[in-house]
């Protein structure tokens, strides 16, 4: 019940997107530019998904995007220097999976708090990319990677159908295999789980690990899209810029940071609406600093929207008036 | 004798940074002749006095179980403020400064402390609408920085930046006093130790959360005006780097996550550590960029030994 209402909200604000882009700017709704957003999108997309995944257990991953960045230079790397085609996405993947498997058995068996945990990841891949490559973009796509990333069925781009159908595979095992239901057993009470039997940290581990494959999977598009991934060096850590959206989206999808609370199809819808709002804001010539703006007020709806339906704000008034 | 030992044993426990501070410092005076002058340490310390304000505003907000994601953004609102103000008046841009600052907070503690969102979105979502603000207000790294303004916050004299050290040192003494031996520190410790507890013995928790957003706010425009008087411009990115080094310097600080426990001291320790290890590599003149991988590394061990010896205690 309370889910669906999300989709409802969620799909309302898109329609009204949609009505508002037909009347300022019209060609928005071509079947080109839809296709293009969309394949831009598909990169947050996927790894919104595997952040949400983390946050269904009641994790946080801030070491997805750099997690993405690290294998997209490193995979091309080893595409450039190797020449070949399999060996080096086997390696992206084991590594993806292997990163996110760190990061599980921390928070899982070490009982790191995630924040801590992946924030200690996020610094220490920034560190590796940085001195590996030393700051220069290095390695370069194999053509068929580019093929692949850019093949159209119909109109339809093929990585828009990999990570759609990614998220339906996604949805089925959260919602209908013993195994996902337990992601969402372990994210709404650790403590019951625990004494029900569920081995907790194995479920850590599982969701961060396919949080990792996910970023896997959108380093591979990500380094057919742009050939040579550049390094923004934020200060900060690597791919800070990838890190935001998949914080935003699942939010907006109606994830509760708390855990246990949120779904795969919320996350789907959300990111579309998120890279709609976002290209819209752009087009209409408000620029980064509106989107952020936008970003930032929309949230902060959103979070106080939740509150509002959770009852607390109910009785508004009394806000602001002393206990 | 053993009452002696007993009392040093809590000492190191408690303020086990600060040891590890003293041995990193000794470790690396080793490797680096030069490392432990006198210049250099001052070097350190001065450099460090922005970093070491976010810290403290971080400490004080997770001590109470929260998160402030908004300490780098307010670092670059309070330049960006400065350099588009300080034109008109010097006096009346600090002071624009200083309320913007109230105002964050205000809205920070309003939203995690009475409406009870998540204190990481919220301050997510503001972090995301201040960045905003400041790309508005400087597109592009520039502006003006009134040179007396910088000069009577550095209060460079021979070359030493006596000013940072003299705020460095208030920061500290603030922090730890307020945070030791005023009412209001133990009441945040109370409020973040054990809330519903709090909440019976008539502490109005909320209140005392809202406040210490506000504090925490407070400190970073404090370190904002301290990054404008080094930088002499405005630039809309220059604290994002910050927010990470701050959450950091509390985690290694041994600050918890959930609230409650963790000494300013040791939060200061850690900031000087983070520093030491970036200014230690170019020492030795490795490139700069394995302060990450420390950095990583130190964060990621360091926690797994406290948090997995913290489990130990509770069996």
């Amino acid at each position: 019940m309370k889910i669906q209402t999300i989709y409802l909200t969620s799909i309302g604000a898109i329609v009204v997107l949609l009505i508002i882009s037909a009347l300022f700017a019209p060609q928005f709704l071509t079947v080109e530019h839809q296709s293009s957003l969309l394949k831009r999108l598909s990169v947050y997309g996927l790894l919104a998904l595997g952040q949400t995944l983390v946050v269904l257990v009641g994790g946080v991953d801030l070491s997805i995007g750099a997690n993405m960045l690290t294998l997209a230079i490193f995979g091309g790397d080893l595409f450039f220097h190797t020449g070949e085609l399999l060996l080096p996405i086997i390696i992206v993947f084991v590594l993806g999976a292997l990163i996110g498997f760190i990061n599980g058995v921390g928070v899982g068996r070490f009982k790191v708090p995630p924040i801590v945990m992946t924030l200690g990841m996020m610094t220490l891949l920034t560190g590796f990319v940085l001195v590996y490559t030393g700051g220069s973009p290095v390695g370069g796509a194999p053509p068929a990677l580019v093929d692949f990333v850019f093949a159209e069925v119909i109109n339809v781009p093929v990585i828009v159908i990999v990570w759609i159908v990614l998220a339906m595979l996604l949805w089925f095992f959260s919602r209908r295999t013993t195994l996902g239901r337990k992601l969402y057993a372990v994210g709404s009470n650790p403590r019951a789980s625990y004494i029900l039997g569920i081995e907790t940290w194995k479920i850590y581990s599982i969701a961060y690990t396919l949080a990792g494959v996910l970023a896997a999977i959108a380093s591979l598009i990500y380094l057919g899209r742009v050939l040579t991934p550049a390094l923004s060096v934020a200060p900060a850590g690597i791919g800070t810029e990838f890190l935001m959206p998949s914080l935003v989206i699942p939010v907006l999808g109606g994830c509760s940071f708390k855990g246990g609370e949120g779904s795969i199809i919320g996350a789907l819808i959300a990111t579309y609406l998120y890279g709609m709002l976002r290209s819209f804001l752009l087009v209409m010539g408000f620029g980064e600093a509106g989107v952020l703006i936008f970003t930032g007020v929309i949230l902060l709806g959103v979070l106080i929207f939740q509150q509002i339906r959770g009852g607390r704000l109910l009785q508004f008034r009394k806000l602001f008036t002393r206990k | 004798m053993s009452e002696k030992l007993h009392n040093i044993k809590i000492l190191l426990s408690e303020f086990y940074v600060v040891f590890l501070l003293v041995m990193a410092w000794l470790f690396f005076g080793i490797f680096a002749p030069g490392f432990l002058s006198f210049r250099n340490i001052f070097g350190i310390i001065t450099f460090s006095v922005i970093l070491l304000a976010a810290s403290l505003a971080q400490n004080v907000v997770v001590l109470t179980g929260g998160f402030d994601l908004t300490v780098g953004s307010i670092i670059s609102l309070v330049t960006c403020v400065l350099s588009v103000l300080m034109v008109y008046s010097v006096i009346g841009s600090i002071i624009v400064a200083i309320l913007l600052g109230v105002l964050i907070g205000f809205v920070n503690g309003f939203c995690a402390a009475r409406l009870k969102i998540d204190p990481f979105l919220v301050t997510l979502s503001v972090m995301f609408l201040i960045d905003g603000i400041d790309l508005i207000l400087r597109p592009a790294p520039g502006g003006w920085i009134d040179k007396t303004f910088a000069n009577a916050l550095l209060l460079n004299i021979g070359g030493l930046n006596v000013g940072s050290i003299i705020a460095f040192l208030a920061l500290t003494i603030f922090c730890v006093v307020l945070l030791e031996k005023r009412h209001f520190g133990r009441l945040i410790y109370a409020v973040g130790g054990a809330e519903d507890r709090a909440i019976l013995r008539g502490i109005n928790t909320q209140k005392v959360k809202m406040l210490a957003y506000v504090l925490s706010c407070l400190l970073c425009t404090f370190g904002g005006l301290y990054m404008a008087a080094y930088v002499q411009i405005g630039d809309a990115t220059i604290g994002s780097p910050i927010l990470f080094a701050s959450i950091a310097a509390v985690l290694l600080g041994g600050t918890s996550v959930s609230g409650g426990t963790g000494r300013a001291l040791n939060t200061v320790a850690a900031t000087l550590i983070i520093s030491s290890i970036t200014n230690f590599l170019f020492y030795i003149r490795v490139i700069e960029w394995w302060k990450y991988v420390f950095n990583g590394a130190l964060l990621i061990v360091v926690a797994s030994v406290y948090y997995w010896i913290e489990r130990r205690r509770e069996k």
